[in-house]
């Protein structure tokens, strides 16, 4: 048997970050869906396929924004097809179980179905989980803002967490992305923790360590954020990322909000504490058209 | 030409009503400080929501309409929020508390199929309440003679009045949600009282060629500058051209000639800075990679700074001053 080189070797390792992008931009409810369940299946599939985030028998944890009590459309919330999509090839891979689930700034009985993200992740075959107060428990977080925090124990305790954010606009850190929806498992009072938000978000991050990201820019929210609601401040950007490198993803979806990633500090301290990188082209995405 | 904001001085003056409510509510605030303060602490430590002076809930539940009234019915539990505010709208909460929030009221309806929220943010004076609206806006939404204003879509409403600024969202997946979001609109308008006019400052921007609703009352680090807070912005538009025009006001005409002296050093250190004699007295150009061309200057208490110059640079320079001559004394922001 011959040797392989070490750059043959690195040609057989599946890429760490695809960015797939839907040629058309369909107007239909149908369409859309259509775009956002093959682009997410693809731009995972590009990264080697779901089994190589889930084993069969784990039980996985997918984590979407829906803290909105927003339509689709308004784009503040998650596209309830690629939540779907994810769903559904996490149990392909050989899941047990895909908990559904974000601690949400509206009500969970408003923003779960509104979002439409309860309907299309319970036909998937999830279940979606309204947060029982008791569960959050005090944790040791050990990060340089956050010592401790209450953290959502059935998120903990999940084989696998995957992070299904949207590209958005927030009034108070530039891009709501990846590293800010972890706030989604947690509990506490949210004023202190916007208090040094980039510090403690690097800290959340390197808390869970999602195994995938996966980052919705179907419709993106250029205004507003993060709650949003005027059509007039959504844009069509017809993109899903899928990667493991959560600063990365983190970076790329800030270029498509118009930043510069270095500007959204928490982008910068992620990559500055070793989290990822921010230079996403280091990683040579692989790039989809669809 | 572009539609220009009306800007009838007369419009902008308060009622004495206005003020005797004004003065109450500051009254008001003064003996509930301590309350908020605690409020503000506790939810800084952990559990508790910000303390709301009974007062000033039952002000706000004042304006909410009677069901009956709307054809609706309550849907949801009432909530108030204050420094709490992130327990609602996360990272937005900061804008909100950035331009004096009091108290903000939710409250959820139902009406035949239609979900509706309402949302009422007393943000404690009229150019705080015009200034989160403002924020939040833009030129090419859909206006709507709502209040002092509004602008809205197929579900959401967001109009301000007096102190207050109004949001509304509406969900149906059977019927139009727009004639039932105005229903309620006009309902808490009504119990907010006399529709009122745009704050007097902005009566500062010569209405010619002025960018209709693109004017701004920003109150904290305009363009990045705390020196600059308060100040107010608006676009001109000359063709394809866009000047953003901001005005701030000093004391005195001491302050304002320190003001543009700190711009005069930023420019210098992030480009480069030269004076304009030819232009006005005290005038200056400065450059750089951010703000690329502006020209500023004191006048009076006042501070022009004008970002992307026009063609017509000093008879634009002129209107303004000649209304801040006009305007200005009685102007405070």
């Amino acid at each position: 048997m011959g040797l392989l080189s070490s750059d043959c070797l690195w040609a057989a390792l599946p890429p760490s970050m695809s960015i797939a992008h839907y040629k058309s931009s369909p107007t239909e409810p149908d369409g859309i869906a259509e775009e956002a369940r093959r682009l997410t299946r693809q731009a995972i599939e590009a990264l080697g396929g779901m089994n190589r985030f889930v084993s069969k028998g784990n039980i996985v944890w997918v984590k979407p924004d829906i803290g909105w009590d927003r339509r689709p459309e308004q784009a503040a919330t998650t596209n309830p097809d690629v939540v779907a999509t994810v769903v559904e090839m996490c149990y392909q891979a050989g899941a047990k179980k895909v908990l559904v689930s974000d601690n949400p700034c509206n009500p969970a009985r408003l923003s779960f179905p509104r979002s439409g993200i309860q309907e299309a992740a319970e036909k998937a075959g999830a279940q979606v989980i309204f947060l029982d107060e008791r569960k959050f428990k005090k944790m040791s977080i050990n990060g340089k803002v956050l010592r401790e925090w209450e953290v959502y124990q059935d998120a903990v305790e999940a084989d696998r967490l995957i992070n299904v954010p949207i590209v958005k606009n927030h009034n108070l850190c530039h891009a709501t992305l990846g590293m800010k929806n972890l706030m989604g498992v947690i509990g506490g009072p949210r004023n202190r923790l916007h208090q040094d938000l980039g510090g403690t978000l690097v800290d959340l991050a390197a808390f869970f360590k999602p195994r995938l990201v996966v980052l919705d820019a179907i419709r993106v929210l250029t205004a507003n954020g993060p709650v949003g609601g005027n059509l007039a401040d959504v844009k069509r950007k017809d993109t899903i990322v899928a990667g493991v490198d959560q600063v990365a993803a983190d970076a790329f979806g800030a270029t498509l909000l118009g930043y510069k990633p270095e500007s959204i500090g928490y982008i910068a301290q992620g990559n500055a504490r070793g989290l990822g990188t921010i230079n996403f082209n280091s990683l040579s995405p692989r790039q989809i058209e669809v | 030409m572009l539609p220009v904001e009306s800007a009838a001085p007369a419009e902008f003056r308060e009622d004495g009503r206005g003020k005797m409510r004004r003065t109450a509510l500051y009254l008001l605030l003064i003996l509930a400080l301590p309350g908020l303060l605690i409020g503000q602490e506790e939810g800084g430590q952990g559990s508790e929501p910000a303390v709301i002076p009974a007062a000033v809930k039952e002000r706000l539940a004042r304006l909410l309409p009677e069901p009956a009234e709307v054809g609706a019915s309550r849907s949801g539990e009432q909530k108030f929020f204050s420094a709490d505010l992130y327990e609602h709208i996360d990272g937005g909460a900061d804008v909100y508390l950035d331009y004096g929030l009091v108290a903000m009221l939710h409250e959820e309806y139902k009406a035949s199929s239609t979900d509706i929220t309402l949302d009422i943010y007393d943000m404690g004076a009229q150019s705080n309440a015009f200034g989160i609206y403002a924020a939040e806006s833009s030129p090419d939404y859909h206006f709507l003679p709502i209040g002092t204003e509004g602008y809205g879509t197929d579900e959401i409403l967001n109009f301000f009045q007096d102190e207050f600024y109004v949001k509304l969202s509406a969900f149906s997946d059977k019927e139009k949600t727009g004639p039932v979001m105005e229903r309620f609109a006009q309902a808490v308008s009504r119990n907010i009282g006399p529709s009122g006019s745009l704050p007097e400052f902005l009566s500062l921007f010569p209405p010619q060629k002025l960018v209709s609703h693109s004017c701004k009352f920003v109150k904290k680090s305009p363009l990045g500058h705390d020196f600059l807070a308060p100040a107010i912005m608006a676009s001109y538009a000359w063709g394809e051209k866009q000047t953003f025009l901001v005005i701030t006001k000093a004391p005195d005409p001491q302050g304002a000639m320190k003001k543009v002296e700190q711009l005069r050093s930023y420019f210098g250190r992030s480009g480069k800075v030269v004076p304009q004699p030819g232009l006005a007295s005290g005038a200056f150009l400065g450059s750089n990679q951010f703000e690329g061309e502006a020209v500023f200057l004191a006048s009076g208490s006042y501070v022009i700074l004008c970002i992307n110059p026009p063609p017509n640079l000093e008879s634009f320079l002129k209107s303004v001053i000649e209304r801040i001559a006009e305007k200005g004394a009685s102007i405070s922001f």
